[in-house]
């Protein structure tokens, strides 16, 4: 597209070049043809000088004539006009014709014209000194005669001399003319063409690019309606995720409410046979009723924590400047009053601080902390750590307990719900609390990661986005 | 003076059973009355001739007229507006708690799946409420 847009416009700027050279060289032609013109007016005036001075020779011969056989020296007067305007001529011709391809005949002209004025000058002289007889012979021998033929014979080679370079410098004008009129038309042909190919050119430029900024319009109108598909199928699609998560949300409610129930008349009943019944139970009857009390208490601890895991995914988030080291501080505390048997090391790094939900954190540290504490249990002294490290540039913090660990090879399945790595008789627990973690740190952008090796504690790594 | 009544509204035969037991390994002297649904209660708490149960527990989850509908009544009524009245529950849910403390609820309590938690959970809350009651009366 761009390409042919400049296309018309090179065209067109082609026309505009030609148009400027063609009005300069039409200024040159005119300069050449003023030159030529004024070589022409040269070539005239050179004639007429010529037939001028051969007039004024004539008059001067017909006055000393008069003059001669009369002797009534008034005839002296057209004598002395017909010399002065000879001379006059003459001195103009020669200044026109220096340098002149006519000035040898010119020249040749003059010798003989001023032969021809001495001749006329030295038979007035013998005349006016007495010598009529001597004058008189001179006329008579034809010597006047034969120098003034020459002169006019002269004078004719040169007039014919000046207008035949008249001509041909006309036929150089004509030429010439000719010239430049079929440059012109040349000129005028190809700014036609240039110009109409441009307008052309441009013209069809100017209706694609209408028609590319149609195109335009229809796929924007398209991509507008596209988008606007696509906004309700967003917006169905998140009113139908709303509705699951309703449904979802019922479904919680409904498992605390209508599981729970059921475990409680289990656990009540048992114990009230326990307590009414006990004369007739033996030892195997009561450790099978203790037996169902305690599934009813475990599932009762895996009802809360799958309903806490659920809860995590729901709500806002409200994030917060958190001091990570005392929310730490007071689920350990929690940890020592619930099991003050244990002797604890806990060392939790000072000034641990972050950006985020402090809610969703406490979850993630309590389920970190409180199993580092589980699996720590049957160590002579509990010993944890919580710090920072930096991981691939980010900060990450991490629990680090020297409990029972676990092999590396299963760490795939730390995080999956109901995953144990223990028995549930060396640990208890629900299977749900790295689930948790998991999720709850998905739900906070951040990542969560373990190292580990069976016996020598484990190390829970996690970065918050 | 006579023995301090409690008022228990219930549907389920259940934790009716648990109630009772719960009462009875509590030690404490109440007389339990039992209401199986609202309409039961509100007719119970109308008659003027029992005398106004000291503290009454009530369920949410109920057929009919659920626990709400039933608190909203009777704190509505001017004989039952000042009756303590706990919330014993199975639900944890923290809209349930706030919307029954809105409606004028003094107690929201969690039945726990332990029964021995159970027992001393209501022990403590009825002995808390007869206390009140009776420094009340002195």
């Amino acid at each position: 597209m761009r390409k042919t847009n400049l296309g018309g416009a090179v065209l067109l700027g082609a026309a505009l070049i030609v148009l400027l050279s063609a009005i300069f060289i039409v200024r040159n032609d005119e300069e050449q043809y003023a030159v030529m013109t004024a070589r022409s007016d040269h070539f005239k005036a050179i004639t007429d000088l010529t037939q001028a001075a051969l007039s004024a020779l004539k008059d001067a011969e017909t006055g000393q004539r008069g003059y001669v056989i009369t002797s009534n020296r008034s005839y002296l007067e057209p004598y002395s006009q017909g010399i002065r305007d000879y001379r006059e001529s003459i001195d103009r011709l020669t200044a026109l014709s220096r340098g002149d391809t006519l000035a040898l005949n010119i020249n040749e002209f003059m010798n003989s014209g001023n032969e021809k004025i001495a001749e006329l000058a030295h038979v007035i002289e013998l005349y006016d000194h007495g010598d009529r007889a001597g004058a008189i012979a001179i006329i008579d021998a034809g010597i006047g005669k034969d120098l003034m033929d020459r002169a006019r014979a002269l004078s004719a080679r040169a007039v014919e001399q000046s207008e035949m370079a008249f001509a041909a410098n006309n036929q150089e004008v004509a030429a010439a003319v000719r010239i430049a009129r079929y440059r012109l038309f040349f000129a005028a042909g190809l700014l036609f063409c240039l110009t109409s190919g441009g307008t052309l050119l441009l013209t069809y430029e100017i209706r694609r690019t209408a028609a590319l900024a149609h195109g335009l319009e229809v796929s924007e109108k398209r991509y507008r309606e596209l988008s606007a598909s696509l906004e309700q199928q967003v917006a169905e699609r998140t009113r139908h995720l709303e509705t699951v998560n309703k449904a979802l949300d019922a479904f919680s409610y409904s498992v605390s409410h209508d599981l729970r129930a059921p475990l409680r008349s289990i656990d009540g009943f048992s114990v009230m046979v326990l307590e009414d019944y006990s004369d007739r139970l033996d030892d195997a009857g009561r450790d099978m009723l203790k037996r169902i009390r305690a599934a009813a208490s475990r599932m009762g601890k895996l009802i809360q924590s799958l309903l806490e895991m659920s809860r995590l995914s729901a709500g806002e988030l409200h994030k917060e400047r958190v001091s990570v080291s005392s929310l730490a501080r007071s689920i350990v505390d929690e940890l020592r009053a619930a099991s003050p048997e244990h002797a604890s090391d806990i060392r939790i790094a000072p000034e641990l601080y972050t950006t985020t939900d402090p809610v969703i954190l406490r979850v993630i540290l309590e389920n970190l902390l409180s199993n580092a504490w589980k699996f720590s249990s049957r160590n002579q002294q509990i010993r944890i750590e919580v710090g920072t490290t930096t991981v691939e540039g980010n900060q990450a913090f991490f629990v680090r307990d020297e409990g029972a660990g676990f092999d590396p090879q299963y760490e795939e399945r730390l995080f999956t719900p109901f995953q144990r790595l223990h028995s549930s008789n060396d640990y208890e627990g629900t299977g749900i609390g790295l689930a948790t973690v998991h999720r709850a740190v998905l739900r906070l952008g951040g990542r969560v990661w373990a190292e580990s090796q069976p016996g020598r504690g484990a190390t829970f790594f996690f970065n918050l986005g | 003076m006579p023995t301090p009544s409690l008022l228990l509204i219930e549907d389920s035969t259940d934790d009716i059973a648990l109630v009772k037991r719960a009462l009875v390994r509590s030690k404490l002297k109440v007389d339990l009355q039992i209401a199986l649904n609202g309409h039961d209660a509100l007719a119970y708490l109308a008659s003027e001739s029992v005398e106004l149960p000291k503290v009454i527990f009530l369920d949410l989850n109920m057929p009919e007229w659920n626990g709400f509908d039933l608190l909203l009544k009777l704190r509505n009524q001017a004989r039952t507006r000042t009756v303590p009245v706990v919330i014993l529950t199975t639900s944890r849910e923290p809209s349930d708690v706030s919307r029954s403390y809105i409606l004028g609820a003094n107690s929201f309590v969690t039945k726990p799946v332990d029964f021995g938690e159970f027992t001393d959970l209501f022990t403590r809350m009825t002995g808390y409420w007869l206390d009140i009651n009776q420094s009340a009366q002195q």
